[in-house]
């Protein structure tokens, strides 16, 4: 009985800076813009009582989405959203995996001091370092420049303002999250597996393939989750990396709210956002529940 | 030719040797046991020969070829490791099926050949099950099916009972044996028990930091130990330094305690070893002139059952003797301080180096 109140905290926690703020999101989807401060009246007040809500809801509370549905734009970012997210996830996790692999085999006493050489760049402002991707890919920055000195190529590859700017900046960004999680998987597993396959004729490669791969697939989940939510809904990367033609989520989300000063759209937004991530959340569940089966 | 050879092998990991100069033939078909403490290099050996390690000096063959620079996946030798290593994401069926799938073995021979490996461990009916659902028991006998069914020319066995309880190890013992000269595959084991060596190898070495210290049948390595670590390893033995009294060539008259007797020992120091059930507790009955008797007072009685085993000492010299409890009064008529008369025969006396 004791340990109650110790339970109350992460829920008491979630509540208020969780469950909380994502009512008042919610909320705000089903308000109507206004030239006020804040620029929004509430459809919904809550002394109304429930059982108007429903009526408000039929009566214009949807508003908000229907534009979003019928609007090609939203629905065109999303998708552009959801592409480029996977893409680079896709990216972080072959560039992720043989690193976290090789801290898992690298002796005991060396393993922390490599994951901090991980983690260490990201303890600087990740605004500055997206500002120094600019200057790393831009078409006169360090990267073209040094590959025209070489003479590898004649004119400066496209690099920056662009979709693969975004897919590169997001790897960057995300790395550790897929690292850590691939690492506590690989750093559990008992390495005489692998060994008992290369003795049973398998090569090193076959090995890893076969047996090894195959038991991570929870730190995978784990990192696509955890890089793949994120990017979904990145605003900074596309913003400084992307060109003005890219289209991603977190951008209109941000144009919506701060230059057309539409909260309600701009929460309705949000809002699809969220239902869109539960989505691949849920399918991600069910494989993993399926794989301890 | 022997299957296996290894000339002067040695190993090292940092400063520490390993495995230091060790030399030994297993012949096909041969039981074979690495003995030894943890640490003493027999683990470090084995993996050698899987190819989990390369000599730093010497060569291992493999019916002459030698095996430096094969790699493990394609040396006809399987292991089955401490641990079992079986695959957690594959059922029994695909465990045991791995390794010939690897080979690239016909799709329906190897549904037969992994049948008859599960029947050759009586493990038939678990195919679908997956490992984390099966007893350590069990699990054993799936890592066996798993190491036999590609039919290596030589089975590396790294403490393969160490994971089990004691009445399991015992059965699995002889399953074992029976299952190795069924299958006329030459078997080494890695074991640090020596009554599991004993009762399963043909032939045993016993190591000791990285040095083989003798090779030789049970039998021989237990009542003709060469040095003193081979006589205290394996089984039970009372070592005395003793005084040498005087020397004719190879025969010397020695002295311990209170009695003087003569042994054949080489030139130099040596040591005497007397295992404690070849020393007789003596009830009315006169004793043989050729034994040496002494008396001697029970310190300490240690009742098994089959055998009591005694802490006596004689003249301040301790010694341990095992009683065999022939008749049903034996045990019950000692009692700690007893005045007892025992002997020996100085031919049953070992002569160790030291």
């Amino acid at each position: 009985m004791r340990a109650r109140p110790v339970i109350l905290i992460p829920f008491i926690w979630l509540g208020l800076f969780f469950l909380a703020p994502l009512l008042i999101v919610v909320r705000l989807a089903f308000s109507e813009s206004a030239q006020a401060r804040p620029p929004y009246r509430p459809v919904f007040s809550w002394s109304d009582g429930f059982a108007t809500w429903i009526d408000k809801i039929q009566a214009f509370g949807l508003d908000n989405f229907e534009l979003l549905l019928s609007e090609p734009l939203y629905g065109d970012a999303l998708l552009s959203s959801v592409r480029l997210a996977a893409l680079g996830t896709a990216l972080v996790l072959v560039l992720a995996y043989p690193i976290a692999y090789a801290i898992a085999k690298a002796p005991r006493d060396k393993r922390l001091f490599l994951l901090t050489l991980i983690v260490v760049p990201f303890w600087t402002s990740f605004l500055i370092r997206i500002y120094a991707w600019i200057a790393l890919l831009k078409p006169e920055g360090l990267i073209n420049h040094m590959l025209m000195q070489m003479g590898w190529i004649r004119a400066p590859l496209p690099l920056f303002g662009n979709d693969l700017a975004i897919v590169i900046g997001i790897a960057y960004s995300y790395l550790p999250f897929m690292v850590l999680p691939l690492y506590a998987t690989l750093e559990k597993l008992d390495w005489s597996l692998e060994e008992a396959a290369r003795d049973l004729g398998a090569t090193r490669m076959r090995a890893f393939w076969r047996v090894t791969f195959p038991q991570t697939h929870r730190g995978i989940i784990a990192g696509i989750l955890l890089v793949f939510v994120p990017a979904l809904g990145e605003f900074i990367i596309p913003d400084l990396l992307g060109g003005s033609d890219t289209l991603m989520i977190g951008k209109v989300l941000w144009s919506e709210f701060f230059n057309n000063r539409d909260w309600p759209l701009a929460a309705a937004i949000a809002v699809a956002l969220l239902i869109a991530m539960a989505v691949p959340l849920a399918i991600l569940r069910n494989v993993e529940t399926e794989g301890t089966r | 030719m022997p299957l296996v050879s290894i000339e002067h092998v040695s190993k090292s990991f940092g400063t520490v040797r390993a495995v230091d100069d060790v030399s030994l033939t297993i012949g096909e078909g041969e039981f074979f046991a690495l003995l030894g403490p943890s640490g003493c290099g027999k683990t470090t050996l084995m993996r050698m020969i899987a190819g989990f390690g390369a000599p730093d000096q010497g060569r291992i063959l493999l019916q002459g070829r030698d095996l430096a620079g094969v790699p493990p996946h394609n040396r006809p030798v399987n292991m089955m490791f401490q641990s079992y290593a079986l695959f957690p994401h594959l059922n029994v069926f695909d465990n045991v099926a791995f390794g010939l799938r690897e080979e690239g073995v016909a799709k329906a021979d190897i549904f037969a050949r992994v049948e008859e490996a599960l029947r050759l461990v009586q493990m038939q009916g678990f195919a679908r099950r997956k490992p984390d659902a099966l007893s350590g028991g069990q699990k054993q006998r799936v890592a066996l099916a798993r190491a036999v069914v590609k039919r290596p020319k030589l089975l590396l066995l790294d403490e393969p009972l160490a994971a089990l309880d004691r009445r399991l190890r015992e059965e699995t013992q002889e399953e074992l044996k029976r299952l190795q000269q069924t299958l006329g595959i030459a078997f080494l084991v890695v074991t640090h028990d020596q009554d599991e060596a004993m009762m399963m190898a043909d032939r045993i070495a016993v190591m000791e930091k990285g040095c083989v210290l003798q090779i030789g049948a049970p039998a021989t390595l237990y009542e003709e130990p060469k040095s003193r670590a081979v006589a205290k390893f394996i089984g039970d033995a009372n070592v005395f330094d003793p005084e040498i009294r005087a020397r004719i060539d190879d025969r010397a008259l020695v002295h311990i305690g209170v009695a003087n007797f003569e042994v054949t020992a080489p030139p130099g120091a040596f040591a005497l070893g007397l295992r404690p059930e070849k020393i007789r507790v003596l009830e009315q009955e006169r004793a043989d002139p050729d034994l040496i008797t002494l008396d001697a007072t029970i310190d300490h009685i240690l009742y098994r059952g089959d055998v009591t085993d005694l802490r006596v000492i004689t003249n301040g010299l301790p010694l341990r003797v095992s009683m065999l409890n022939a008749t049903r009064h034996k045990a019950l008529r000692l009692s700690r301080g007893d005045a007892i008369r025992i002997a020996f025969d100085p031919a049953d006396v070992m002569v160790l180096s030291v």
